[in-house]
C-alpha cells in the first residue's frame, strides 16, 4: 500500500563495469588504431637511438635499457622521455590554484590537505589580510588564526612554490582566494583537470562560481555579490575607485540566502561534473558547460542526470564532437 | 531514494548472497547454512547469526578494529528484524545504538508501534525458524548472514537489509533425510542434487528504512556527506504490508519527540513500495 | 585421496602444470585511488589502494621513501566452512606482515619520502592460493593507482602430490598434505620477492616445484599485463589523450 505520489525507487540489474562498457563502446576503443603508446608497468620504452635522452617520471633503468615503472602513455618532448599517468594523485606546481581543506594548526601555519602525497603549508604569512595593506604579522594573530580558518574549513589558495622534498607552501595573497562556504565540493581525479590560465570562473548568467582546483577538487557556489566583487577586483586590478567603493559596499553587506533556482542550478552543474567524472573524461568549463546544456535541453531531471541513459547521451556528444574536430 | 542495483549468486561458496550498489555504497551479503545442534531454549528451531563488517578497503578509516562497534550494532538491528521469535513477547525493540564509529553519547532507544498480529502458521514477521528445524532438539540448519561493506556512501543500514532480502531469496538449502539405524541412532544426509534444495519464505521479512532528521526535515537515503549534517536518525523496519516491526534510533542529538511519528509514519510509507520494487527485480528473468 | 588420475588428471579435471582461470578486474572501488579484484578459479580477492597519501601518525613517517601499510581480512562468507574470524586473528596478522614485505620490495619507496600508502586486501572466496591471489589483486590495484612499481610482481603457488609437481593447488590439493611452496616473483628482474614453503620437500623435488611456479608467476603476470594496458587504453581513449580514428 505505497503511498499515492511516491515515487517508486529504480531496482535494476548490477552490471559491473557498464560505465566501462559504454566508453568502450562508444568511443570506439578497440577499433582506433593510434600511435601512442602504451606501456604497463615492466615493459620496456625504446630509446630508438636517441643520443643523451633524459628520463623522466614514470621510468627507470634497469640492464641498460628503459623501462616503465607506472602504467600509461610514453610521451616524447625533445630529448624528454617519460610515462604520463592516467591516475595519480597531485603533483602540485607554483601557481597552481588549489582547493583544500583545514586540517589543523601547527605554530604559524594552517596545515591544509590537497588529497596529495603530503599536506601543504598555509604560513600565517602567507594569508591576505582584510583591508588588503600589508603588516607584519604580530603575536596577537598567531592567537587568532583560527578567526581566519579553522579546523575543517575549505579553501581555496595557490601554490607559492614546491621544495626539493616535495613539500608545498600555499598562499591566499588575493582576496579572490579564502574560505568557501555554502556550496559543493567535488571530487575529481587529478588527472582529469588540465592546468589553464583561468581556474576561477564566475558564470554570472547562471548566477553561479566554479572553482576548479589542480588538485582534482572542484568547488560549484551560488555566485554571491561578495565573491563577484573580489573577483571584479581580481581581474580589474584597481581600475577606477568608483567602481570599487561600489564592489567594496556589496562586499560588506551580508549575502542574500540563495535562490530555489540557483540552489537547482548549483545542483546541475555539479551532477554535470560527476557525469564527466564517472566517464574519464576531463573536466573544464566548455566540457562541464557542454554537458551542463546537453541536460537542461534534454529536459533530464536532476537525479536522472546519474542514469544510464543521460551518459549514454554524454558519451555519444563527445564522440560526435571528436570526429567533427577529425574532420576539420 | 537513490537507484539500487543489485546481483545475485557473487559469491559461489555460500548458500545465498548478493551484492547491491546504492550510489556508490556498495554491499556484500552473504548467507551460509551448517548444519548444528539447535539452542536448548528453542529446540524446534534452527539458529541465526547476522554479522556485518566494515572493509578496510571502504576506508583506511576502517583499518584494525574500528567501525566493529558500528557493525555490531547494524548487525543487531538487522537480526531483531529477521527473527522475532527469539525474543520474548514477539514484538521487540532493538536496544539503543550510539552514533557511528562509537561517538561519546547517549541515546534514546524507541519501541515497536503498531506490532503485526501473529498467526498460527508461524511468527509474525521475518523468517521462520521453525522450517530450519531438521531433527527436533537435536538438529537444526544455523542459518549465518554476513555482510561485508566495500564502499559507505551513506545509507549502510538500508542497504544491508536489502541486500540481505535478496541473499535470502537466493539462498538454497539442500534436502536434508533423517534416517534412524539399527543402533537407533540418527543418521543425516543431505542430498546435494541442485533440484533438490529448498528456498525460504521471505514473505513476511521486513525491510529496514533509516530516516535521518537534517534540520527540521525527515530525510531518507542519505550519501555520506549528507549524513555529517544529520543530528540523528530512526532506523524503522517495515513488512510488506506497512507494519512496523521495529526501529532503533541513532546519533549524536537524541529524536525529537515531535519528529518520531512522522519519520516512523515516512518509512512505512517507503518500504512497501521498495519490497515490490525487490521482489519484481528478484523474480524476473533479467536478473 | 588420488590427487592425480592415471591419465594425468586432477580433481577439477586440470592437468599438472595448468593453471585455474584467471580474471582481473580494475577500478572496481570509486572511493580508492586504485582497487582491483582478482580470481584464480574460485578464489577471489579484492585489493584498494589509497595513497600516497600524508602520514597518518606522523611518529612513523619516513624521510627515505614511503611507508607501505597493509591489511589482510577475509569475509565471513569467504571459506567453505563459516568461520567468523575476528580481525587480528594470527593468520590475517600474518599474512598482513607476508604481503606488507612483498609489496614494499616492489614499490619504489624513494620516489614517494614523508608520504604512506596503505593497501587494503579482502579475500571474498578463498578456494587456495589466497596469498598469492592476494598479492596480485593488491599489484594491480597499486599499478591502477600509479604507484611507480620496480616490475610486475607476481604470486604463484605449487606443490607436489601423489609424485607429481602440481601448479596453482586449490584448497582441497593444498589440504593434501603436501608441500606447498608460495613465490612472488618479478619477472623482468627475475628477483624472488617472496618465499614461503609449508612441509618438507626433498631438495631435487624442490627444484621442479619452484621452477613450475616461477613459471607461473610469469604467465599470470603477463595476463595482469594484459588488463591493465586495456585498462590504460580505456582510460586514455576517454579522457581524448590518443585520437580515436
Amino acid at each position: 500500500m505505497a503511498a499515492a505520489g511516491a515515487v517508486a525507487v529504480k531496482v535494476r540489474a548490477l552490471v559491473p563495469g557498464a560505465d566501462v562498457a559504454l566508453i568502450e563502446r562508444v568511443l570506439n576503443v578497440h577499433d582506433a588504431p593510434s600511435n601512442t603508446t602504451f606501456v604497463c608497468v615492466g615493459d620496456e620504452i625504446s630509446t630508438e637511438g636517441q643520443e643523451g635522452f633524459l628520463r623522466g617520471h614514470g621510468t627507470q633503468v634497469v640492464d641498460g635499457k628503459l623501462v616503465a615503472t607506472v602504467c600509461g602513455v610514453v610521451e616524447r618532448v625533445n630529448k624528454l622521455i617519460y610515462v604520463k599517468t592516467l591516475n595519480s594523485r597531485y603533483n602540485a606546481e607554483q601557481g597552481d590554484v588549489v582547493v583544500g581543506r583545514v586540517a589543523d594548526l601547527a605554530g604559524k601555519a594552517w596545515r591544509v590537505d590537497l588529497k596529495s602525497r603530503q599536506e601543504a603549508k598555509l604560513l600565517l604569512s602567507a594569508v591576505h589580510l582584510p583591508g588588503g595593506i600589508q603588516r607584519r604579522r604580530n603575536a596577537e594573530d598567531e592567537l587568532n588564526m583560527r578567526s581566519f580558518f579553522r579546523e575543517g574549513e575549505l579553501i581555496s589558495a595557490e601554490v607559492q612554490s614546491v621544495h626539493a622534498d616535495g613539500s608545498v607552501a600555499l598562499h591566499t595573497r588575493s582576496a579572490k582566494y579564502g574560505k568557501l562556504v555554502c556550496g559543493q565540493l567535488l571530487e575529481v581525479p587529478p588527472n582529469l583537470i588540465k592546468r589553464q590560465k583561468q581556474h576561477f570562473h564566475t558564470l554570472e548568467a547562471l548566477g553561479v562560481e566554479l572553482i576548479i582546483g589542480c588538485n582534482g577538487l572542484v568547488w560549484v557556489a551560488p555566485l554571491r555579490p561578495d565573491r563577484l566583487a573580489a573577483a571584479n577586483a581580481a581581474a580589474g586590478g584597481g581600475a577606477g575607485s568608483a567602481g570599487a567603493d561600489e564592489d567594496e559596499a556589496a562586499a560588506a553587506a551580508p549575502p542574500p540566502p540563495p535562490s530555489r533556482m540557483q540552489l537547482e542550478v548549483v545542483c546541475r552543474m555539479a551532477n554535470a561534473i560527476r557525469v564527466l567524472t564517472r566517464l574519464y573524461m576531463p573536466v573544464y568549463p566548455a566540457s562541464i558547460m557542454a554537458t551542463y546544456e546537453a541536460a537542461v535541453e534534454g529536459e533530464v531531471a536532476l537525479a536522472d542526470m546519474m542514469e544510464p541513459g543521460f551518459l549514454e547521451a554524454v558519451v555519444g556528444q563527445e564522440a560526435q564532437r571528436r570526429s567533427s574536430a577529425m574532420q576539420e | 531514494m537513490r537507484p539500487i542495483e543489485l546481483e545475485l549468486g557473487v559469491i559461489a561458496q555460500a548458500a545465498g548472497s548478493a551484492r547491491l550498489h546504492i550510489g556508490a555504497t556498495d554491499v556484500i551479503v552473504g548467507v551460509k547454512v551448517e548444519v548444528a545442534s539447535p539452542s536448548p531454549f528453542a529446540p524446534t528451531q534452527g539458529r541465526l547469526g547476522v554479522t556485518v563488517e566494515f572493509s578496510p578497503c571502504a576506508s583506511p578509516v576502517y583499518q584494525g578494529r574500528f567501525g566493529e562497534t558500528y557493525g555490531e550494532q547494524i548487525a543487531a538491528a538487522i537480526e531483531a528484524s529477521l527473527a522475532p521469535s527469539t525474543r520474548a513477547g514477539g514484538a521487540a525493540a532493538a536496544a539503543a545504538a550510539p552514533a557511528n564509529g562509537g561517538a561519546a553519547g547517549a541515546s534514546t532507544s524507541a519501541t515497536a508501534t503498531a506490532a503485526p498480529t501473529p498467526s498460527a502458521s508461524g511468527p509474525s514477521w521475518g523468517l521462520d525458524l521453525g522450517k530450519l528445524c531438521i531433527s527436533a532438539g537435536k538438529t537444526a540448519w544455523a542459518l549465518y548472514v554476513d555482510a561485508l561493506v566495500l564502499n559507505d556512501d551513506g545509507n549502510v543500514v538500508g542497504a544491508v537489509s536489502a541486500a540481505t532480502l535478496a541473499a535470502l531469496v537466493d539462498t538454497r538449502i539442500p534436502k536434508v533425510e533423517v534416517t534412524t539405524d539399527a543402533a537407533g541412532e540418527e543418521e543425516i544426509e543431505l542430498d546435494d542434487s541442485p533440484g533438490a534444495a529448498w528456498r525460504l519464505d521471505v514473505s513476511r521479512v521486513p525491510l529496514v528504512v533509516t530516516v535521518a532528521q537534517v534540520g527540521s526535515q525527515c530525510v531518507v537515503d542519505l550519501a555520506a556527506p549528507e549524513e555529517r549534517c544529520s543530528s540523528s536518525a530512526l532506523h524503522v523496519a517495515v513488512n510488506r504490508a506497512g507494519q512496523v516491526c521495529g526501529a532503533t534510533s541513532s546519533g549524536r542529538a537524541g529524536v525529537e519527540a515531535s519528529m518520531l511519528l512522522a519519520m516512523t509514519e515516512t518509512a512505512q510509507r517507503l518500504a512497501p513500495g521498495l519490497w515490490e520494487q525487490i521482489m519484481r527485480f528478484l523474480q524476473s528473468p533479467a536478473r | 585421496m588420488e590427487f592425480v588420475s592415471p591419465e594425468g588428471l586432477r580433481l577439477d579435471g586440470r592437468r599438472p602444470r595448468e593453471l585455474r582461470r584467471i580474471n582481473c578486474q580494475l577500478d572496481v572501488l570509486s572511493n580508492a585511488d586504485g582497487s582491483a579484484i582478482f580470481e584464480m578459479g574460485n578464489t577471489k580477492v579484492l585489493a584498494a589502494v589509497f595513497g600516497p597519501h600524508a602520514v597518518t601518525r606522523r611518529s612513523e613517517l619516513r624521510e627515505e621513501g614511503a611507508l607501505v601499510v597493509c591489511e589482510y581480512s577475509m569475509a565471513a562468507f569467504s571459506t567453505g566452512e563459516r568461520r567468523r574470524r575476528g580481525k587480528g586473528d594470527r593468520r590475517s596478522t600474518e599474512l598482513s606482515m607476508v604481503i606488507r614485505n612483498t609489496l614494499e620490495q616492489a614499490v619504489i619507496t624513494e620516489l614517494l619520502p614523508r608520504s604512506q600508502i596503505d593497501v587494503y586486501v579482502q579475500v571474498l572466496q578463498a578456494d587456495g592460493g589466497t596469498r598469492c591471489a592476494a598479492i596480485n589483486a593488491a599489484v594491480l590495484a597499486l599499478a591502477a593507482a600509479g604507484v611507480p612499481l620496480r616490475d610486475l610482481v607476481a604470486g604463484c603457488a605449487a606443490g607436489y602430490l601423489d609424485g607429481t609437481a602440481l601448479l596453482d593447488l586449490n584448497y582441497t590439493e593444498d589440504s593434501g598434505g603436501g608441500p606447498d611452496l608460495c613465490v612472488a616473483l618479478a619477472p623482468r628482474l627475475d628477483s624472488l620477492y617472496l618465499v614461503q614453503m609449508d612441509n618438507r620437500l626433498p631438495v631435487d623435488t624442490f627444484q621442479a616445484v619452484m621452477e613450475l611456479a616461477r613459471e607461473g608467476c610469469r604467465t599470470i603476470s603477463g595476463v595482469m599485463r594484459a588488463a591493465l594496458l586495456e585498462h590504460t587504453q580505456r582510460l586514455a581513449v576517454a579522457r581524448g589523450i590518443t585520437a580515436a580514428v
